[in-house]
Parts: C-alpha cells; sequence; structure tokens
C-alpha cells in the first residue's frame, strides 16, 4: 500500500510541475520573465538601403570599372579615413562605353559624388568623373545609362 | 544621358542673348595692389578683383567700380573681420575659387564669409581638365556644412543680384 500511495504522489507531483511550466509560458508577457532575468531581446537589423549614381567618364585613355573604383576608394580614405570608407561600402555594378554605376550606401552619396569631383588623373592618364544623378533602385539606373 | 563639351564662340552668344532682349555683360578679372589700378571705365562690364594686400582690399570693398572680390589660397589672410563688415555695407560679393589642389581651409573660411555677404563658387577652369562638375562642387560645400539651398544659389548667382 505504502508503494502505491508514493508512486500516486510522485506522479501527482509531476503533473503538477508539468502544468506549472505549461502555465508560465502561456503567461509569459504577464510574467516579463526577459527583465527578470535580463535577458537582452534579439530585433532584427533593418536592411540598409543603398543608392545607385549614374557617372560618365571622361579620359584620354581607356579605363576599367577596377581602376576607377579604386581611385574614388583611395581619395575618401585619403580625405575622410578609412573607417567612413568602410561604413560607406562602394562598389562598380555596371561600367562599359565610359557610362557606369555606382552603389553604395544611402548615407554615403555625399561623400561618392564629393570625391568624384576631386579625381583629376587615373593611372597616369587625365581623367574627369561627372556623376549624373542619383536613383534608388538598379532599374531606373540601367535605363538612364542606356 | 551624355554630357559633351562644346567650345562656343562668344559674339555669336551675344548676338543670340541680344536677339531676344537679354543684356550681356562682359567680364574682367583684375589684380589690385594699389588705387591707381582701379581707374578705369566701367561700360557694360563687370570687374571682379583679386587683393593681394589688406590695403588693396579695403579700397576694393568701397569702390564702386568692384562687384566681386575673389578669395582663393593665396589671399585668404586678407579677409578679416572689418573687411567682411565693409563688405557687407558696400553690398560686395564674394567669388570663391576652387582651384586644384583643393585648400579645405578656405572652402571653410569661404562659407564662413559667403554666409554674412553673400557668394559665387568657381572652378576657375580655362581647359576640361580643371573643371569640377557642379553635383560635386555641391556636395562638396554640404560636406563642409552649407545646406543645399544654400548652396544651389551659390551656383547660380551673379553679381548684379547682390546690389
Amino acid at each position: 500500500m505504502d508503494e502505491q500511495l508514493s508512486l500516486i504522489i510522485s506522479l501527482i507531483s509531476l503533473a503538477l510541475s508539468v502544468i506549472s511550466i505549461i502555465l508560465i509560458f502561456y503567461n509569459m508577457k504577464y510574467i516579463k520573465i526577459n527583465k527578470i532575468l535580463k535577458i537582452e531581446r534579439i530585433t532584427k537589423e533593418k536592411k540598409r538601403k543603398r543608392r545607385y549614381v549614374v557617372f560618365q567618364v571622361i579620359s584620354e585613355g581607356e579605363l576599367t570599372g577596377y581602376d576607377i573604383i579604386s581611385e574614388i576608394k583611395s581619395i575618401i580614405s585619403k580625405f575622410w579615413g578609412e573607417t567612413r570608407l568602410s561604413t560607406l561600402n562602394p562598389s562598380i555594378i555596371f561600367y562599359s562605353n565610359r557610362n557606369g554605376i555606382l552603389s553604395v550606401e544611402k548615407e554615403g552619396v555625399d561623400y561618392i559624388i564629393a570625391s568624384m569631383g576631386l579625381i583629376r588623373e587615373i593611372k597616369g592618364v587625365k581623367t574627369l568623373i561627372i556623376p549624373k544623378i542619383t536613383v534608388g533602385t538598379i532599374r531606373k539606373a540601367k535605363k538612364l545609362v542606356k | 544621358m551624355k554630357i559633351v563639351f562644346l567650345e562656343l564662340d562668344k559674339i555669336k552668344l551675344r548676338d543670340i542673348f541680344e536677339s531676344k532682349g537679354i543684356k550681356v555683360y562682359d567680364r574682367e578679372t583684375i589684380e589690385v595692389r594699389n588705387q591707381a589700378d582701379l581707374r578705369r571705365n566701367k561700360k557694360s562690364r563687370l570687374l571682379s578683383a583679386r587683393p593681394t594686400s589688406i590695403n588693396a582690399a579695403r579700397i576694393c570693398a568701397r569702390s564702386s567700380f568692384i562687384d566681386l572680390l575673389i578669395i582663393d589660397s593665396k589671399n585668404e589672410k586678407v579677409f578679416d573681420n572689418k573687411q567682411i563688415k565693409l563688405m557687407m555695407n558696400t553690398g560686395k560679393g564674394l567669388e570663391i575659387r576652387l582651384s586644384f589642389p583643393i585648400d579645405w581651409n578656405l572652402i571653410i573660411k569661404g562659407i564662413r564669409i559667403g554666409r554674412m555677404t553673400s557668394a559665387v563658387i568657381t572652378t576657375c577652369s580655362s581647359t576640361i581638365w580643371e573643371f569640377i562638375s557642379p553635383y560635386s562642387t555641391l556636395k562638396i560645400l554640404n560636406l563642409m556644412g552649407l545646406p543645399k539651398v544654400e548652396g544651389i544659389t551659390w551656383m547660380s548667382n551673379y553679381p548684379l543680384l547682390f546690389h
């Protein structure tokens, strides 16, 4: 009889503990365990918006897209520093027939366009980079290039 | 959308503008060392002066012949506080020259003076390779602390608006 009683009591205690755990999970918002345990809520990072700069190159010789982006990066790092360059993250998307599209973080459009005006020569070739317009989508930018 | 550079004949341009009823002014730049340099007759001509000393700058600010005073990296020290006040009283404009290599201190000082008086910004380019596009110039000014709207007016200002 004693063994049976102890078994029943243990089963009841198990059932109670399971019910209490379920109740706690259901009423999480009222109990606010996160605050009690000081657990920081993990939030999703917002997707960073990018802008697309359409530009035209006037030069005595022929240049590649890589030459242009490397020169722009060197000018940004020279005038505004390496840290600024890392936040801007500029890259060339399209370049042909002396017309191109450059993508950059939304906050860095001013820096990119200003640095385009400061370029005088690339690899010993006299060059001018003229920014035309900034747009929000690649589709629009490609339409403008054509 | 393509950008093309054209060489234009000034006389032909004058004829085109005058046929449409627009008055055309010639612009001349002089370097002022003393008062004798200012004795010129002003007939349909805008005079912009580049003072080389403080005395010359004071004379230019008072003279009625001069419309614009040029500031560049070499005569930057000429423009002190009294000079700026004098320019404000007489209604003289300031021309900021952005030439290579770019002097950032000059831009900061130019913006400070230009916001008190009135200013025009130029690249003073004689060849294509010295040219800075207006979009880039505007962004350079914005990065140095000038608001966008004010920057656009600086790009399109002309001296007759100042009076």
